[in-house]
Formats: C-alpha cells, sequence, structure tokens
C-alpha cells in the first residue's frame, strides 16, 4: 500500500513538474509574443492600429463674408461638392465613363485622362451645382448612406465657394477670388489677410466598422467680417445711370464716384464696362479695371480749381478781380489756347463760371509755377490717395524745373497732368466740406465671424489745405457754374442747389502725338446740396458720340444720380420747409 | 447591549459576498457609464453631422436669399405683368418723394424727459 502510495506520488509528481514546465514555457512564449508586438514591432504596429482607428479631417475654412454700409450681404460662401478618382482603384466602364461626362459636362477624354495619372488623387470636376452632384451620386451609386458605392475609386469633397449675390454690382469694390479661393481683386485681395482664415486638421476616432466619434472640435473656421461704406442702392442708382449715358453716347468707358465729403466714405463707385462676378471667365481684362483709380488722363477744366483757390488763397486775386478775354485767345510759348467762346471782360469767378482758358492762364501766370506746383501738390495730384483698394496710381505732375515754355498755358486748364478720377473728386470734397483734405475709404469695419470688433475706421484723416474763407468763397463761385451763364446748367438738381464744374479734355492721337480733334472725355464733378453738402460726385465718360462737353454730356448724369441719390437719402429740398421736433419721451 | 456570537458569525458571513457584489457592481458600472460614454459620441457625431448639413443649407439659402433681395433684382421682378409692366425703367425704381420731406431738427432748449411714477426713474 505504502509503495503504491509512493508510486501515485511520483507520478503525480511527475505530473506537476509537466504541467509547470508547459505554464512556465506557455508564459514565456506568451512574453515573447508581446515583447514582439510591444517592443520589436511597436512603431510598425501603432502606425497600423492608428490608420484603423483614427481619421483625419480638414478643418473647413471659409472667407470672411462682405457687407455694404446696411448689412446687405455683397460676398457670401455657399458649400459645393467637388467630384475627385482615385485612378488606382478606379474600376468603371466605357458607358458609366460617357453617361458621367454627359452628366458634367466633360469629354469623355478628358475624364479618362484622369484615371491614367496613377495618382491617389484627381480632381475630375470642381464645386457643381447640387443637380449634378445628385446625378452623379445616382449614376455612381453614391447616394448618402450607401456603404460601398456601386462604382469604385471616386468621392466627393466639400468644398467653399465664393458667391457674389449682387453678380455685377460694386464688382470693382469687392473684387473677387480664384477656384482655390485666393484673392484677384478688389476688397477681396486688398483685405485678404482678414478675411482668409487658417484652417488644420483634426484627429476623429473611429471604429471597425467606420463610424466616426465625436471630437467636440468646431469643424468650421471663417475669417473676419467687412462692413463697407458702399451703399447698394446708391451703387445701384449709380451703375444704371452709368449704363444710361454709356448707351445715349455710346461711350467708350464711364466711371462715377459719390463720397461723403466729410469724411471720405465712398457712398458708390460705378465703372463701365463691368463684368459679373459670378462669370469671372467671360470678362475682359479690361472690364475687370476699376477705372476711377486705376486710369489716369487729362483732367481739362476740372483741374482748374488748383489756380482758383490758390489764387484766393494767395491773395493774388479777389473775386471781383477782372480780365480781359476779349481776344479769345492767349499766346504762351509760342503756342496759342483759345477759349470755346469769345468772352470779353470777365470777373474772377466768371472765369471758372465760363471756364475760360484764356482767364485761367492769366490767373495761373500771376499765380507762378512754384504755387500751381504747390497747391497741386496739396490737394494730392501725382500722389496716391491711399484708398484701400489695390491697384490705385498716383497720376503725374511736373515739378516746377521740368516745366516747358507751355506749361504754364498748359498746367492751369488742366492738361499736361495726369489725374484719377478719384484725385479730382478729393479736392472738390475740399471746398465742400470748408478746406479739409480727407482720405477716401470704402472699408468701414472689420468684425470677427462672432462679431467682435478687429478694425473700425473711425479716426478719419483730414489735413486743412485750404481756410474756411476760401472754401467757401470758391464754393459760391462753383454754384455759378450750375446757374444760368454757366457751362453746366443741365447738372441743376431740383430742389437743392449744387455746385461744381465741368471738364473736356482732349486725348492724345497716339499715332499723331497730338491732341485728337474727335476723341474727347468729358467729365463734371461737384457736391449738393451746395452749402449743406451730402455727396460729392464725379461723372467721367471716355470718348462720347455726338456731343463732348463736360456740361452736356456728364452734367445730366450727375443730376440724374443727384436727383435720386438724395431722395433716397431723405435729404430735404433747400426749398422745403423746416420743422422743429419736440420730442416727449421715448 | 451585548454582541452575541452568533450575530458576528452572521455579519462575517454577509461580508465578503458583499463586498464581492459591490466590486462586480462597481466594475458593471464602469462598464455601462464607458459604454454610454462611447454612445453619446456616437450620437454627438451624428448630430454634428446633421448640424453641418443645415449650415450647409443654411449657407445655400442665405446666398440666395441675398440674391432675391437685391435692388436690381427687386426691380426687375417688379417690372411684369402682374404689378402692371413699366413703361420706362424710371418707372420700376421709386425714390421717395422730396417734397414731402421735411428737415426735422431737435428742440435743444428743452431737453426730452422721461415720464415715470417710480421714484428715481427719471431720466
Amino acid at each position: 500500500m505504502a509503495q503504491k502510495l509512493q508510486q501515485g506520488g511520483g507520478l503525480s509528481r511527475k505530473r506537476v513538474v509537466i504541467l509547470n514546465t508547459t505554464i512556465i514555457f506557455g508564459f514565456i512564449a506568451i512574453f515573447l509574443r508581446l515583447s514582439d508586438l510591444m517592443i520589436f514591432n511597436h512603431k510598425l504596429l501603432s502606425e497600423k492600429a492608428r490608420m484603423q482607428q483614427e481619421k483625419s479631417e480638414d478643418i473647413h475654412v471659409m472667407r470672411g463674408n462682405i457687407y455694404d454700409r446696411r448689412g446687405r450681404a455683397l460676398a457670401v460662401n455657399m458649400e459645393l461638392e467637388s467630384l475627385y478618382c482615385d485612378s488606382r482603384e478606379v474600376d468603371i466602364d466605357g458607358e458609366k465613363v460617357k453617361r458621367l461626362s454627359n452628366v458634367l459636362g466633360m469629354e469623355p477624354r478628358a475624364i479618362q485622362a484622369k484615371f491614367k495619372e496613377e495618382k491617389r488623387f484627381s480632381w475630375i470636376d470642381r464645386k457643381l451645382p447640387a443637380e449634378t452632384v445628385a446625378k452623379v451620386r445616382e449614376l455612381l451609386g453614391m447616394e448618402p448612406g450607401v456603404r460601398e458605392p456601386g462604382v469604385k475609386g471616386f468621392g466627393f469633397m466639400t468644398e467653399s465657394q465664393r458667391f457674389y449675390p449682387k453678380n455685377e454690382l460694386a464688382a470693382h469694390i469687392v473684387g473677387n477670388v480664384g477656384l482655390d479661393n485666393q484673392p484677384l481683386e478688389g476688397i477681396e485681395l486688398r483685405y485678404d489677410k482678414y478675411l482668409k482664415t487658417s484652417g488644420g486638421k483634426v484627429s476623429l476616432a473611429r471604429d471597425a466598422s467606420g463610424r466616426v466619434l465625436s471630437s467636440g472640435v468646431n469643424m468650421e473656421s471663417r475669417g473676419d467680417d467687412i462692413q463697407l461704406t458702399i451703399d447698394e442702392g446708391l451703387q445701384y442708382i449709380t451703375e444704371r445711370e452709368l449704363d444710361k449715358a454709356m448707351a445715349k453716347w455710346r461711350s467708350v468707358a464711364a466711371t462715377a464716384i459719390v463720397m461723403d465729403p466729410f469724411t471720405g466714405e465712398i457712398l458708390a463707385m460705378a465703372n463701365r464696362p463691368t463684368y459679373d462676378l459670378n462669370n469671372l471667365h467671360r470678362a475682359n481684362r479690361a472690364d475687370v479695371r476699376n477705372r476711377s483709380i486705376t486710369d489716369i488722363y487729362e483732367p481739362g477744366s476740372t483741374f482748374k480749381i488748383v489756380i482758383g483757390t490758390a489764387a484766393l488763397e494767395e491773395k493774388v486775386f479777389s473775386p471781383n478781380s477782372t480780365f480781359d478775354c476779349s481776344r479769345g485767345s492767349i499766346e504762351v510759348g509760342g503756342k496759342v489756347v483759345h477759349d470755346a467762346h469769345r468772352h470779353g471782360l470777365l470777373a474772377f469767378h466768371e472765369v471758372i463760371q465760363k471756364s475760360s482758358n484764356v482767364g485761367s492762364i492769366m490767373i495761373g501766370m500771376k499765380l507762378g509755377k512754384e504755387n500751381i506746383y504747390k497747391y497741386a501738390k496739396l490737394y494730392g495730384f501725382g500722389d496716391k490717395t491711399g484708398i484701400d483698394l489695390p491697384g490705385e496710381v498716383s497720376g503725374w505732375i511736373k515739378k516746377p524745373e521740368r516745366w516747358s515754355a507751355t506749361s504754364i498755358g498748359a498746367i492751369p486748364i488742366g492738361q499736361e497732368v495726369a489725374v484719377t478720377p478719384l484725385q479730382v473728386l478729393r479736392a472738390y470734397a475740399t471746398v465742400a466740406n470748408g478746406g479739409f483734405l480727407v482720405k477716401p475709404h470704402v472699408v468701414s469695419e472689420i468684425r470677427t465671424s462672432a462679431g467682435l470688433p478687429v478694425y473700425s475706421f473711425e479716426d478719419t484723416e483730414k489735413k486743412r489745405i485750404l481756410s474756411a474763407r476760401t472754401a467757401e468763397t470758391f464754393r459760391d463761385i462753383l454754384k455759378t457754374v450750375v446757374e444760368e451763364g454757366g457751362t453746366a446748367t443741365a447738372a441743376a438738381v431740383d430742389g437743392n442747389q449744387v455746385a461744381g464744374k465741368t471738364g473736356t479734355a482732349q486725348l492724345v492721337d497716339s499715332r499723331t502725338k497730338r491732341y485728337s480733334k474727335d476723341r474727347y472725355i468729358s467729365s463734371f464733378v461737384g457736391f449738393v446740396p451746395a452749402d449743406n453738402p451730402k455727396l460729392a460726385m464725379i461723372v467721367v465718360v471716355y470718348e462720347p458720340k455726338g456731343s463732348i462737353y463736360g456740361g452736356v454730356v456728364a452734367g445730366p448724369v450727375f443730376r440724374s444720380i443727384a436727383d435720386q441719390a438724395l431722395s433716397y437719402m431723405n435729404v430735404p429740398r433747400d426749398d422745403g420747409k423746416e420743422k422743429t421736433l419736440l420730442l416727449v419721451a421715448r | 447591549m451585548m454582541r452575541t456570537k452568533s450575530d458576528s458569525t452572521f455579519v462575517s458571513l454577509l461580508y465578503k459576498p458583499l463586498c464581492v457584489v459591490l466590486v462586480l457592481a462597481g466594475l458593471f458600472s464602469l462598464i455601462w457609464l464607458r459604454s454610454s460614454i462611447v454612445s453619446m459620441t456616437y450620437s454627438m457625431r451624428e448630430l454634428e453631422e446633421k448640424s453641418m448639413a443645415a449650415r450647409k443649407d443654411m449657407k445655400t439659402l442665405l446666398a440666395e436669399r441675398a440674391h432675391l433681395m437685391a435692388v436690381s433684382r427687386i426691380t426687375a421682378s417688379l417690372d411684369t405683368p402682374a404689378y402692371g409692366r413699366a413703361k420706362s425703367p424710371e418707372d420700376v425704381y421709386v425714390t421717395p418723394d422730396r417734397t414731402r420731406v421735411v428737415l426735422v431738427r431737435h428742440n435743444t432748449a428743452a431737453e426730452p424727459r422721461q415720464a415715470s411714477l417710480r421714484l428715481g426713474d427719471t431720466r
């Protein structure tokens, strides 16, 4: 019995040893495997796991919106789908390619070329309309909710698309962006650093079935919003009147700017020809140009503001000084300059009212070239106005030492100088506001997408360049231009007094290098109501057919715009009754 | 009060299973909590996706509204037989009649006051 037990005990010990050895080897095997997984292949496997468990997604980036002064949207964003393919995965038959090409409006060959690129990612067509996306989804079996698409290797990606709800309205101010939302023109370009925003990627956890877990991160980022000084209503009125003028005078181009003379806020800025912001590909290069600030021209008689105000400011002449213009012409440096009509003896104010070249040259000669140059520079001619739009040019005016013998007979009447319409308007705004040179601007405020202010154009830069007395005297002279006997009676607005000046400038014939006999630029610049100006405006019509005079061509355009603009702004008539309102309680 | 031996034996008998039950309950609670959090994250993601889709629609609708509210478009829409076709463009876009606009100025001599029945509420 005891031997049996001893034999039994020996067997059991043997079993125990075998079991223990097995367990130990088992643990060693597990340990080795774990070491392999966790130490030697850790990097590779953890990367593989990360690839399976994580999904990287781009934060949706959008540009900030652009609004007019009353908060009406001028540029917003939409989200559109873009179709892409992975050429290594694409599995589609020729028939479906043909149908896809019909839906997308592309050549089948162009689509098939994308499959041959051997790239993991190629765009097929971008920013498609919702209807097209629905058709493509149906064709490729990619309806939402379906995990396995009918045709492999295709996918949609959401992209931000800039949309301009007003189409061509204020096109030259708002500007535009390219296919990848890169800024090209206007505010879009000038304020790109505010409008754009940085994106980045977010890593999202996903399970074995591909379902994504929330990261709690805002997947959308929008740039700062911009509020302009432009008013959609005034812009529309201005553009409509320019269209009519273009049709009536069969002109090559036209420009009009409406500005608040006290603050420099641009209320409307229109150019013709123009283009549709949503169809940039159809526009010519000339259509895209903002002529108000990029095109220079000889201003003609509108430049007489320089010699007129300089003479008053320097007390070279008084408003009652007289000039003998009876000859109708004057010889300067061997060149004879004529008046449009023979006038006789003219008072200082009549020289401006009748736009006498002879009288203006007499004033200029008495002032001297140093003074003319000094005042032209004070008004900012030859320098950029600093408007917050890209592409502004400075124009030019020669320094006195470079003037020729004929310059003193040309510059006082607006020849041998090159200006932009905005520079001329700013000069007249100086007279309108009592002698201050203002800085024109089109942006009034920049806000974050949450509405917090980033930048506000509050401290309007003003520099006094004329005394209040000179400004007032010259304003009274400018009123006579629009009255009976002046050159711009057609610019008179019913109910409000207008002050302004006409300009009729000859263009230089590039072939003969002499002033053309049939190509002119007609302009009118002024402000209204004359004694309490609410708006200053310039209208420039390039190469009108049928008439050439600023008072005939541009004057009526000024009147039409001003009449509607004053109504739009609810500016009372000068002859309207003034009422005092007693407020009782709020 | 004196504790009997049988009482202490009964408590010690219950004590161990209770501990085990508590540990197990805690363990399962943790698992339940964790799974609830995960399922909530799934729900949140679904809501986020819905919100993104709604925002996308909202952007499209706002863009369309801005397009329809354009002054030029309103003018064109009024130029239809339903509203009586306009004879000329001027007839469509009508600005206010300025003969009816009057200049209103505040009477600075007498400051406006707000009347109130409550003390200290007058401004």
